[in-house]
């Protein structure tokens, strides 16, 4: 599986309302990683911490993807999750995090001060943490900071959009990943695209060669978008729909039925699925032999 | 030579045995060295507990003591049962999947394919290796009379799905026992177990012990939880198919169930559950 964690939504507050012509090209774009060969993306929204948020779980995730986006994952079979980056200026002035990962699949943290990293790298529960590659870093990132956010299973995020538009920003863009790969050793990178229009996309071997000349390892850049990006993913889901990563709704024999790949079957108000029988105390034990004639 | 041991023999034997050839008679040995057979000191401790239940000033004095000393009495008497019982599990488990090799070796050597036979075959020529087989077909009620109405009743699941509530229902099944469930391994580190299917008749610390049935001879499997992923299905109606399903996630879920019943549980970093998404 490859996987694009980031892809701008097109509003970056509630008060702001979406154009159909948004709608158009960001489709455009998941139409173009499609053809790339990206099969489960996260939708990015990303707005301020201290922003006042809808009280009602419903309201708080606008993108729907299940009515703006179904025909298409239904013709692409691609997989589509909604993502929330909080941008975290003054702690003290956010709000709890409970309440806002209900309604989102992946929820990460953008510290622009250094409070707010200090904030999201010790306590937040996020599952992304992720910087703003086109401007300066808040500070110095520090070994022990980053790599004990890395243990506690927080990804750390390359955005390689910000290294295809101005020359401003593709200077702050390599200075800022030398230092995240440096004060990471390399552990815990996951790479999202950023792209705002289908020519930003690029498939894994131009993100490869292009992360690979900054100082990252090539087997870890092609992990950075495979196996890293879907366990961000899988600890997302296990937020909502399972209890404390015991017990998930849904699952089955076949590959699609997990968690992370099961995006419509299971009920998310509810978080239940409900399927026909197939277990039988009848049956025999060993799946081999139960499918035997 | 030995002129002293003839002089024992001629004056001092003579004297004192029947038979002076031989001076140690072999029945008066067997006689005193003989072994009785004991109950274990069940007499004695019953005799014991009989002094102490009758009742008299002494006794009614030492109530308060006594009471104690039952207590402890019980403790000790658990710790002795549940050490036992750990013994006599191991015990069934070995000697059933010893048994179970037995007889798949006996019918391929005869040449059985069918399970009706084999245990028409079993019961003539090796009754004892038949006694001792797992039974599949005994353990079915526990699933579908035990099981299925103890989850049912603990999730109050009701006709009426829309009112059902998802995640009050996951935290309880965090909490519920598992012994008599019916489960299917779905994924695993371990390809050879996906699509194992049993009644679960034993929920240990890292393993479901299960009784799984075979097209020859039901069998007793240990899987571990370590890596593993294990899915349920709870009918909702009798009248059609539809279920709900969960999956339990192995990894998270190695505590018995005595301590998983009041335990909090704590999201993880999950690397380890790479193999749960991959194909």
């Amino acid at each position: 599986m490859l996987v694009d964690l980031n892809v701008p939504w097109p509003q970056s507050s509630y008060m702001e309302k979406v154009t159909p012509q948004a709608i158009n090209n960001l489709t455009k774009t998941l139409t173009t990683l499609h053809t790339l060969g990206y099969t489960h993306i996260a939708i990015n929204f990303t707005v301020s911490h201290s922003e006042k948020f809808p009280n009602d779980v419903k309201m708080l995730n606008p993108i729907d993807i299940k009515k703006r986006f179904g025909e298409l994952m239904a013709r692409t079979g691609l997989k589509l999750y909604s993502r929330i980056t909080l941008i975290i200026d003054d702690p003290s002035k956010g709000q709890s995090l409970s309440k806002i990962s209900q309604a989102f699949d992946v929820v990460a943290a953008l510290p622009i001060s250094e409070k707010g990293l200090t904030l999201s790298t010790t306590n937040l529960d996020i599952d992304l943490l992720t910087f703003q590659y086109g401007s300066r870093l808040p500070t110095f990132l520090k070994h022990k900071s980053i790599c004990s956010c890395v243990n506690r299973g927080v990804k750390l995020e390359i955005v390689y959009g910000y290294a295809l538009r101005d020359v401003q920003s593709r200077r702050q863009f390599v200075s800022n990943v030398r230092s995240v790969i440096r004060s990471s050793r390399f552990r815990g990178i996951v790479i999202g695209s950023g792209a705002m229009s289908p020519l930003e996309c690029r498939n894994i071997l131009g993100v490869t060669s292009l992360i690979k000349n900054l100082g990252l390892p090539s087997d870890k850049c092609s992990k950075a978008m495979g196996d890293l990006a879907s366990l961000v993913l899988l600890n997302g889901r296990l937020r909502n729909k399972s209890h404390k990563q015991t017990i998930v709704a849904g699952g089955g024999e076949e590959d699609d039925n997990d968690v992370v790949n099961d995006v419509q079957g299971i009920d998310d108000n509810q978080t239940v699925k409900l399927v026909k029988r197939t277990m039988d105390p009848e049956q025999l034990g060993h799946a081999a032999k139960r499918h035997k004639p | 030579m030995d002129r002293a041991q003839t002089f024992i023999k001629e004056c001092l034997f003579t004297k004192c045995l029947e038979d002076p050839e031989k001076p140690i008679n072999e029945n008066r040995l067997q006689d005193t060295l003989l072994l009785l057979p004991t109950d274990g000191g069940l007499t004695s401790r019953l005799q014991k507990q009989r002094k102490k239940s009758k009742l008299n000033l002494d006794n009614l004095q030492n109530v308060s003591q006594s009471k104690s000393e039952g207590e402890q009495l019980a403790k000790e008497n658990y710790q002795k049962i549940s050490k036992n019982s750990k013994i006599a599990l191991r015990e069934f488990i070995s000697s059933c999947k010893k048994n179970a090799r037995k007889c798949l070796k006996l019918a391929h050597d005869n040449k059985i394919t069918d399970k009706a036979n084999l245990s028409s075959y079993l019961k003539e020529k090796h009754p004892t290796i038949y006694e001792s087989l797992p039974e599949y077909d005994g353990f079915v009620p526990m699933y579908k009379e035990l099981w299925l109405n103890y989850i049912i009743e603990l999730l109050n699941i009701t006709k009426n799905i829309k009112a059902f509530n998802g995640s009050s229902a996951l935290l309880k099944l965090s909490m519920a026992d598992y012994n008599g469930a019916l489960l299917r391994v779905t994924k695993s580190k371990n390809k050879t177990l996906i699509g194992i299917q049993g009644i679960v008749i034993w929920d240990s610390q890292k393993f479901f012990v299960m009784i799984v049935k075979g097209p020859l001879v039901d069998q007793v499997k240990c899987i571990p939880k370590k890596g593993t992923v294990f899915q349920f299905e709870i009918p909702i109606s009798d009248n059609d198919d539809s279920a709900l399903r969960y999956s339990i996630l192995g990894d998270r879920f190695k505590y018995r169930s005595v301590d998983r019943a009041g335990r909090k549980f704590k999201s993880r970093r999950c690397d380890d559950m790479l193999y749960y998404i991959q194909n």
